[in-house]
């Protein structure tokens, strides 16, 4: 059996009939992360000794009948950002080398508790990227390269997450997003990505960029195991988050049929050819599922000047005392350098100003009365090459312009075709607390299509 | 002189007060980022140090652009507005 590529349920099944050990599963993975993973950079640290143990009394329940639930005995990894008990967390940083937390991260603590094996903490930017990288060799283990072709950069900031998932060498990760940093990898890597609405999953334990834009969630090869993910997590208010006070139940993903929005986009503006034509396949084969097609529009609002202002200030505070130290040299990219020491001048006016606007921009929650959810491409192109900087690579790659970040709204990124051997990918857009609605679109197209089932050639 | 509304006027002192200076001599604040941070910005470092204030500086004065009502409150730190919505 080659469990390199199988969904979580079907792991499951093999544990069931003992076609498999959960040890035997966990070492299976670290020796395909010792070398895949380290090959394509998507490594931070493998975590052998936890995982075995974990592993073990794993195989332990399942022998006397009391497993803890689907996710028992299943391996995972987790974007360095989050906290492990005891083990290196580095952020990505060459100035955090010697970072050791005593406690998990909620929501490690949370798969934990379900009996889940982490096997790894995977490659991440460096500081998730604040003061603004601008190259795929901004993170202390490396350039991380695209599963599908390692010549080309996996995304980020959750680059390992997005590469050793879609190389098979986890079945599923854990990435974090301040603004793309789920969508970007889980796009170029042909993956299902689900970044929850804000507050919905516990940000204890995560390293913070900005407090009131990051969110924590799932990376996975299809929908199914996304959620099944996503909803493990998705645990209630913690005390330890006070984002997670306004949590609201999860609703179920009934089958319904969606008044799916579409933005208006420049394809041929950016040269986006493939793109445009598996865009449109997938929006013509959402018709053909009975879902109705609406154009919507973005208010105008300062949506991009008001998410990098807070940004700006989030990060300087939060990253203060490393900014001033002598560590920050260390930083790969010494644009990020330049970035996080400039941040240190952001004016308080422009940060409360910044914090206001998102008053107005609630308004943008209009859009609502016209769809049920939004669809739009990732990016126009699949990923780029990884020895060229951002500023070169990404002037037609377009991306979120909106709202949803500011407005914590929930999204998944899945993949809808390619650009060459590239993957291409698309996002769906719901409501807060409405992440069904993502579900349902996306679990409708991956029942008529198998671009989910791809997995890089050679392997 | 051109008459301004008395709330020009008060977006302009208080804007020009705070944002003016940063604006108009960013070396002032080059300086001061030396001062704040260990480390040294020389060659290309400098280079991109200038362009990362300038971006702050740009967005200083983009969001003049778009006022807000005098006295409108933020959104709540840990509980932005992005938690509210019609469904």
């Amino acid at each position: 059996m080659n469990p390199a590529f199988l969904t979580i349920k079907e792991l499951n099944t093999a544990l069931d009939k003992r076609k498999v050990s959960s040890v035997e599963l966990a070492n299976f993975f670290i020796d395909r992360l010792e070398t895949l993973g380290r090959r394509f950079n998507a490594v931070a640290e493998i975590t052998r000794d936890l995982a075995l143990k974990q592993a073990a009394a794993s195989d332990a329940r399942r022998a006397s009948g009391k497993t803890l639930g689907p996710l028992d005995g299943i391996p995972y990894g987790a974007k360095d950002l989050l906290s492990v008990a005891g083990l290196p967390t580095r952020w990505g940083s060459k100035g955090h080398a010697d970072q050791v937390f005593p406690y998990d991260a909620t929501t490690i603590e949370t798969l934990h508790a379900n009996g889940a094996v982490v096997v790894a903490k995977l490659a991440m930017i460096e500081l998730a990227g604040g003061g603004n990288y601008n190259v795929a060799g901004a993170s202390a283990t490396g350039a991380c390269g695209c599963a599908y072709d390692k010549g080309f950069w996996a995304g980020g900031s959750s680059s390992g997450s997005g590469s050793a998932t879609a190389l098979g060498a986890v079945p599923y990760s854990l990435g974090s997003e301040t603004a793309g940093s789920i969508v970007c990898p889980s796009a170029f890597n042909g993956l299902t990505g689900y970044r929850p609405t804000y507050g919905r999953i516990s940000r204890f334990g995560a390293m913070t960029l900005s407090w009131t834009l990051d969110r924590v969630g799932p990376m996975a090869r299809n929908l199914e195991d996304a959620a099944l993910v996503f909803r493990t997590l998705s645990i209630g208010p913690d005390s330890k988050d006070t984002s997670t006070q306004r949590w609201q139940p999860m609703h179920p993903a009934h089958s319904q049929k969606l008044r799916i929005g579409l933005l208006k986009e420049d394809f041929k503006g950016n040269d986006a050819t493939a793109c445009e034509k598996a865009y449109s396949h997938a929006v013509e084969l959402l018709k053909k599922l009975g879902h109705t097609i609406v154009d919507v529009e973005y208010l105008k609002l300062p949506y991009n000047e008001a998410l990098s202002i807070i940004v700006n200030a989030e990060q300087a505070s939060a990253h203060e005392n490393f900014i001033r130290g002598p560590r920050l040299a260390e930083m790969s990219d010494r644009n990020q350098i330049a970035g996080l020491s400039a941040s240190l001048l952001t004016p308080a006016t422009d940060y409360l100003w910044a914090q206001r606007m998102r008053n107005e921009v609630a308004k943008a929650n209009v859009i609502w009365d016209k769809c049920d959810v939004i669809f739009t491409p990732t990016f126009y192109h699949g990923a780029p090459p990884i020895d060229q900087p951002f500023d070169k690579t990404f002037t037609k790659m377009g991306g979120d312009s909106g709202p949803s970040n500011l407005l914590g709204w929930p999204a998944i990124a899945f993949p809808i075709g390619f650009e060459g051997s590239l993957p291409l990918g698309g996002t769906v857009l719901a409501p807060c607390w409405r992440e069904d609605l993502c579900e349902v679109l996306v679990r409708d197209f991956q029942a008529v299509t198998d671009y989910h089932l791809k997995k890089p050639a050679g392997l | 002189m051109e008459k301004v509304s008395r709330r020009q006027l008060s977006i302009g002192l208080i804007g020009g007060a705070i944002a003016a200076p940063k604006i108009l001599t960013p070396q002032t604040d080059f300086e001061d980022v030396e001062k704040l941070v260990k480390v040294k910005f020389q060659g290309d470092l400098n280079k991109m140090l200038k362009g990362q204030i300038k971006g702050i500086h740009d967005l200083s004065a983009e969001r003049w652009k778009y006022p807000l009502p005098d006295c409108s409150e933020p959104g709540t730190m840990y509980l932005p507005v992005a938690a509210e919505s019609k469904k």
